[in-house]
């Protein structure tokens, strides 16, 4: 395979398609999970993303890419492209578009994607840098919030029971998404990738969706979170603000985006897998799988649907970033099969 | 070329324009709202501004009546020329009578809709609430009284002066599901002398309800200190005997320092307030041992409000403070001990008040 992207890009790409979409919805499932406890369960955890990158970056040239195994990947990176798709038309329709036909926002979402994942492999490489600034703006509007923030609300820890702290676990699996795509974009990456650069990326992981947390759960009551499904959009939308009414649908737009970006990343691995086993005219093949995708996201873009979707793609998060790596890898280490080192 | 036609294909249904976009012309927006009746029986009182011929803004008024806040609404639209649209809300008004039930039953759509607008103030009226909408006449000019644009400007009073609390409807929704403080809202009356709306208190709530006890101003000043929330101004004045003399004495409160002390049983608030002096005309101030003096006195003066605001808080069984947030959160015992509005209100609190004067103005 060869290398199309630096560490940086990739890390970047890495970093908006675990970030995107799900950010604004993690805080309320896992603080109705996991209560006032949810923050420094989530801390924990979140330290073990860096060991589990580790262990990627360590033994990736053993996970190789049979056309079975990239076939399984294929179908649950469609399927996360799906959910997420759905969640963000659902989202959108009840934020910014309620009138807007649900199709014309998902053949709009579609058009985009196909467009960004059938282009050069350097625009899907290079989209993300476009939400930089965005997201510093995103940061920056919610800390407006910080004069309204309860911070006993934080308090007090350690009354879960182990039921809690299953579902905890259950729920903070969501952020980890994607993580699984390191496996493949870094045979798409050139030079060397050092411990420093993994913790330096799961650090800014682990603060970004602390940060997401610890704002959501010192805003609002605890009571609150079984109503609120979007705490960091309902946030801003409570913000008064000069220049705007409704300083939410701003950050809905930005959001959208985000999730684009995001989706384009994922797109991108599943282009990635065709050329590795040079599947012909790919570009094809992505506008055909436009027509199962579009009415599965039709079908799932709403509020039953997108919790279920949500559901199984933390499932699915368990069995592709955990279970059959650690299958492969050990399969092909015992026969002694690896990439070859580029 | 194929790709541009895609493009212009693609570009075309944008053309027709969005499927949500709104025209203010075929919108009535509303500035005032008023909730009334009860749950089951929601009357919903709006007040919108219309421009009449020659005479400039007048507020137009309309009511209707549901089983909610929303069927209500749904309802008001079978007697409007123009859809009455919520989402530029300026003041929500609710009745008294109506709050004596849970207010949230009221409130659930105004909170679930995207487009209404969270940052409106809100207050507690006594009486009918007809009163408050603008639809009365001004027996001096016989024109419609602008009560809507009056009570925005009172409410922006109100909390840039620290008269009440100030909250607004998404504050509302977060104390009134917090576990460990109650909600407290400015109270409204109608002034006989001119007829419009003034401030008459805070009113106390107990979880979702109002208690049907309020808080004077003065003791509603106290809460915004103990609180720790208040506007750019708060000011209020003591009448002291100085050199023999009835001298009265006006305070700016410029910051505190709390100290909560919390025991099993008892509860020590210590305030440490630095106030400037706005008034007091045995000038100079330092002089005499004066100085140390009247700082005695004004924080005897303050304690003594406090200790009052507390103990009516107390009585209504109404945490407005939030005592209960820092006990929940590090003295689980005490919050334990059972429903924590009882335990408030049995609880043996004391407040002790240190004033320092910082600064006396330009004059000495």
């Amino acid at each position: 395979m060869k290398p199309v992207m630096a560490p940086v890009q990739m890390f970047l790409l890495l970093f908006l398609v675990q970030t995107g979409t799900f950010f604004i919805n993690f805080p309320s499932l896992m603080i109705k999970a996991a209560g006032r406890d949810s923050w420094w369960l989530f801390f924990i955890l979140g330290l073990l993303h860096f060991p589990h990158l580790w262990l990627f970056e360590r033994f990736y040239r053993d996970f190789k890419w049979t056309k079975f195994i990239s076939l399984l990947y294929g179908i649950y990176w469609f399927f996360a492209m799906v959910s997420i798709t759905s969640y963000t038309v659902y989202t959108l329709n009840v934020y910014a578009f309620p009138k807007t036909p649900t199709v014309v926002v998902i053949l709009l979402i579609t058009l985009v994607l196909l467009s960004a994942s059938t282009s050069k492999t350097s625009t899907s490489v290079n989209l993300g840098v476009l939400m930089l600034p965005l997201i510093g703006v995103f940061l920056i509007f919610l800390m407006m919030s910080i004069n309204n923030l309860e911070w006993t609300n934080l308090f007090p820890v350690g009354h879960m029971t182990s039921k809690d702290l299953f579902r905890g676990f259950f729920a903070a699996q969501l952020p980890f998404g994607g993580m699984e795509l390191y496996l493949l974009f870094r045979y798409l990456t050139a030079g060397k990738i050092g411990n420093a650069k993994l913790m330096i990326y799961s650090g800014i992981w682990l603060v970004f969706f602390m940060f997401m947390l610890i704002l959501s759960l010192a805003f609002f009551s605890l009571k609150e979170f079984t109503m609120i499904s979007e705490p960091i959009i309902y946030l801003l939308k409570s913000q008064e603000v000069t220049f705007a009414e409704r300083l939410d649908l701003i950050f809905i737009y930005i959001w959208l985006a985000w999730s684009i970006i995001s989706l384009c990343g994922i797109a991108f691995a599943i282009m990635r897998l065709m050329n590795i086993h040079r599947v012909k005219k790919p570009n094809y093949v992505a506008a055909f799988l436009c027509i199962p995708y579009i009415p599965l996201v039709w079908y799932t873009a709403t509020k039953t649907g997108t919790e279920l979707n949500g559901r199984i793609l933390t499932y699915g998060h368990m069995v592709f970033a955990f279970i059959l790596p650690l299958i492969v890898i050990l399969f092909n280490r015992y026969k002694g099969r690896k990439e070859p080192a580029k | 070329m194929k790709k541009k036609v895609l493009l212009i294909l693609l570009l075309l249904p944008l053309l027709s324009g969005c499927w949500d976009e709104l025209y203010f012309k075929d919108l009535q927006i509303v500035t005032l709202v008023g909730i009334g009746g009860e749950k089951g029986d929601v009357t919903v009182h709006y007040s919108f501004p219309s421009v009449s011929g020659g005479n400039g803004v007048e507020y137009l008024t309309a009511k209707a009546s549901g089983s909610s806040f929303s069927d209500a609404r749904n309802n008001m639209n079978l007697k409007t020329g123009k859809v009455l649209d919520i989402s530029q809300l300026q003041v929500l008004l609710l009745s008294d009578k109506s709050a004596e039930a849970n207010i949230f039953d009221y409130l659930d759509s105004l909170y679930r809709t995207p487009r209404n607008r969270l940052s409106s103030h809100v207050a507690l009226v006594k009486g009918e609430l007809d009163a408050y909408m603008g639809n009365g006449k001004n027996e001096n000019s016989g024109k419609t009284q602008d009560t809507p644009e009056f009570l925005t400007q009172l409410m922006d009073t109100i909390k840039e002066y620290s008269l009440s609390t100030d909250y607004n409807v998404q504050d509302m929704g977060s104390i009134m599901f917090a576990q460990g403080q109650d909600l407290a809202l400015p109270l409204l009356k109608m002034s006989e002398e001119s007829g419009q709306p003034e401030l008459d208190g805070t009113a106390l709530f107990n979880d979702f309800t109002y208690t049907g006890k309020s808080l004077d101003i003065t003791e509603s000043k106290m809460l915004n200190i103990l609180q720790h929330n208040t506007g750019k101004f708060l000011r209020d004045t003591y009448i002291f005997e100085v050199q023999g003399r009835e001298v009265p004495v006006t305070y700016e409160f410029i910051r505190s320092r709390k100290n909560w002390d919390i025991g099993e049983t008892s509860i020590t608030i210590r305030e440490t307030i630095h106030v400037e002096i706005d008034e007091y005309s045995v000038t100079p101030v330092i002089g005499k041992g004066e100085f140390a003096e009247l700082e005695k006195k004004l924080s005897a003066a303050i304690e003594n409000d406090m200790q009052k605001t507390v103990e009516s808080m107390q009585e209504a069984k109404s945490d407005a403070i939030g005592i209960g947030r820092r006990v929940r959160a590090f003295h689980h015992n005490l919050w334990e001990k059972g429903d924590w509005h009882d335990t408030f209100s049995e609880l043996d609190i004391q407040v002790k008040v240190k004033v320092k004067v910082e600064r006396t103005g330009i004059l000495d």
